[in-house]
């Protein structure tokens, strides 16, 4: 397989960042070798050349470029990505897939913060963990996930989806406190267990839980008592997630496709603001 | 208008005029009804193709494409696919978000869903999504945008938008018979086999015209009026086409995505409405043009029969 690879050399001191911002395969494709090891990357800061960190080889014939090493000091891989295939080998560091616009992003293993923010389009699969704020806003002024799809194997940390504005991220694991805080809109899907710190802001959008049916039996702040509610959307919903989703819940879901539940449990929330966010729970 | 002097063809002893039917472009869509069952799927699909004869005076032609099974659908509900033809993309979206509000909406348990997938698109629930009064949420699920309107029996669901694409509008046949039972049998026949053709739609009641009509009248008001060529009752006092004997003559009108399928179901249409036979007073089929100087579309007779 035609792939350009970027290996880590050597580790940097603790506490330096290396910033990898434009490192992206569209950015990459067609230059020499040489051209790509002489491109500036920020460490700490400072410019320095992208071939005094990584060793590069491969080629870059085609959209796909392959990271490996200990890059959890690599912060803003594959940010403003705009086609083509990431493949990251190992963890990353925070601002992963940030503000990227196409392309498929594929990490083995942990994502540090704000993983996917201001995402707009395209797909992130992290096998491992996500850190805090995953697709959630790095400030005030500027949302977060934009339209891009993330999908997460593992866990995900606090404040997953704040201040989300559009898009898809499926967790398989569980989800910590803070999720979907002042989120204006989009689909969060979680397969495991959620914490019942959640919707804190939320307008709109839609948390879906499908493994955790104790969640909606408790008392969530600024959340509406749940009721059973027919929601024709779901089954279109469910049938589209259903791929992304973990064996067990494909299952729990419906047997086949032709099954896909349209009855839930919903509660509406942040209702302190008004919102019309929902909490949902597909009855199966 | 039959062309004349050559030599006839005959289906099932009957006998089939050296004619063509004229047709026109026109723009069309699809969209995709969704119902608790069968039996509300087709309501809210009949409904939105009522009122949907010709363009002349109802704005659209539209009728029932199909009946789709659960794993057609989006939701995996039962539904209807429903073509609209129009003369510009303008009414086309028009008629849909109206016929969408006014049919679909108002129908209990129903969603509607784009049917094509084109450059070209028109709004389908951009309009409709208003009635939710600030209620309604939109959902983008697969880079495709739903809304959720919310109605009394839960939620009306509403794609965005559909497409629309080139199309052709009058594409038809005439069956001539001794007695009106003849016509109607052979009509029957026809729409029963043209039924399974895709992507065409006969819009006129029961897929049947018996008010042909010729371009202009007397009266300036009137853009069309009454085929008196055709017309039993006139037969002696205008330039007749009905060959001797014949007391009726229906037409079949046939929309279409394209000439391929108009030419299909012409052909599927004129073959099954000859198997009625001659037994009951079937004597021929003809078809309708305007001395081909409407419409660029020309379905000859000869041509697309076996």
């Amino acid at each position: 397989m035609s792939r350009l690879e970027l290996t880590l050399k050597c580790n940097p001191p603790p506490g330096q960042r290396l910033n990898l911002m434009g490192i992206e395969p569209a950015r990459l494709h067609a230059r020499s070798l040489s051209e790509i090891a002489r491109l500036e990357i920020a460490v700490d800061g400072v410019p320095q050349a992208l071939g005094e960190w990584f060793k590069v080889s491969g080629t870059s014939d085609s959209l796909q470029l392959f990271l490996a090493g200990n890059l959890a000091c690599c912060d803003y891989l594959g940010a403003a990505m705009q086609t083509g295939q990431l493949h990251i080998e190992g963890d990353a560091g925070d601002f992963l897939g940030c503000n990227m616009r196409s392309g498929q992003l594929q990490i083995t293993g942990n994502a540090g913060r704000f993983a996917g923010s201001g995402a707009r389009g395209g797909q992130i699969l992290i096998d491992g963990n996500a850190g805090d704020y995953l697709a959630g806003a790095p400030s005030k002024t500027r949302p977060g996930l934009r339209g891009a799809q993330i999908v997460v194997h593992g866990n995900s940390g606090r404040w997953t989806g704040h201040r989300m504005r559009r898009g898809l991220i499926i967790v398989h694991g569980s989800v910590a406190a803070g999720l979907a805080m002042r989120m204006i809109a989009g689909t969060i899907v979680c397969a495991g267990a959620v914490d019942p710190q959640l919707g804190c802001g939320m307008r709109r959008g839609t948390i879906l839980v499908l493994d955790d049916k104790e969640l909606i039996e408790e008392e969530i702040a600024g959340f509406t008592p749940s009721e059973e509610t027919e929601l024709a959307y779901l089954p279109i919903l469910l049938r589209h997630i259903r791929q992304f989703l973990p064996a067990s819940s494909q299952h729990n879901i419906a047997d086949s496709a032709k099954l896909l539940p349209r009855q839930a449990l919903r509660s509406l929330g942040d209702r302190g603001i008004q919102g019309l966010g929902e909490l949902v729970v597909p009855i199966t | 208008m039959p062309e004349s002097n050559t030599e006839p063809k005959m289906i099932e002893g009957i006998e089939i005029l050296d004619a063509f039917a004229e047709a026109f472009p026109m723009t069309a869509t699809r969209v995709i009804i969704t119902g608790a069952d069968e039996y509300w799927a087709r309501q809210a699909a009949e409904s939105m193709t009522g009122f949907a004869t010709s363009v002349i005076a109802c704005g659209c032609e539209a009728g029932i494409e199909s009946r789709l099974g659960t794993e057609q659908t989006p939701d995996g509900r039962p539904g209807y696919a429903v073509l609209l033809f129009a003369m510009n993309g303008k009414e086309l979206e028009k008629q849909l978000t109206r016929r969408v509000g006014q049919c679909v909406l108002t129908c209990p348990s129903s969603s509607v869903f784009a049917g094509m997938q084109g450059d070209k698109k028109i709004a389908l629930g951009d309009h409709v999504k208003y009635f939710g009064d600030g209620y309604q949420q939109s959902k983008v699920i697969d880079g495709r945008r739903y809304w959720r309107v919310p109605v009394m029996d839960g939620e009306f669901v509403c794609e965005d938008k559909t497409s629309r694409q080139a199309a052709i509008g009058g594409g038809n046949f005439l069956v001539l018979s001794e007695s009106l039972r003849g016509a109607l049998d052979a009509c029957r026949a026809a729409m029963e086999a043209m039924e399974s053709v895709p992507r065409v739609i006969m819009p006129f009641p029961g897929g049947v015209a018996r008010s042909g009509s010729k371009v202009g009248s007397k009266y300036k008001s009137l853009v069309a009026s009454t085929n008196d060529a055709f017309c039993p009752t006139l037969r002696n006092v205008t330039n007749t086409l009905l060959p001797k004997g014949v007391t009726a003559a229906l037409e079949v009108v046939i929309d279409g995505l394209n000439e391929a399928d108009v030419a299909e179901a012409m052909k599927v249409g004129v073959i099954a409405a000859c198997s009625v036979g001659k037994r009951s007073g079937l004597r021929a089929i003809t078809a309708g043009n305007y001395g081909g100087k409407l419409g660029p579309y020309h379905f000859h007779l000869h041509k697309i029969l076996p």
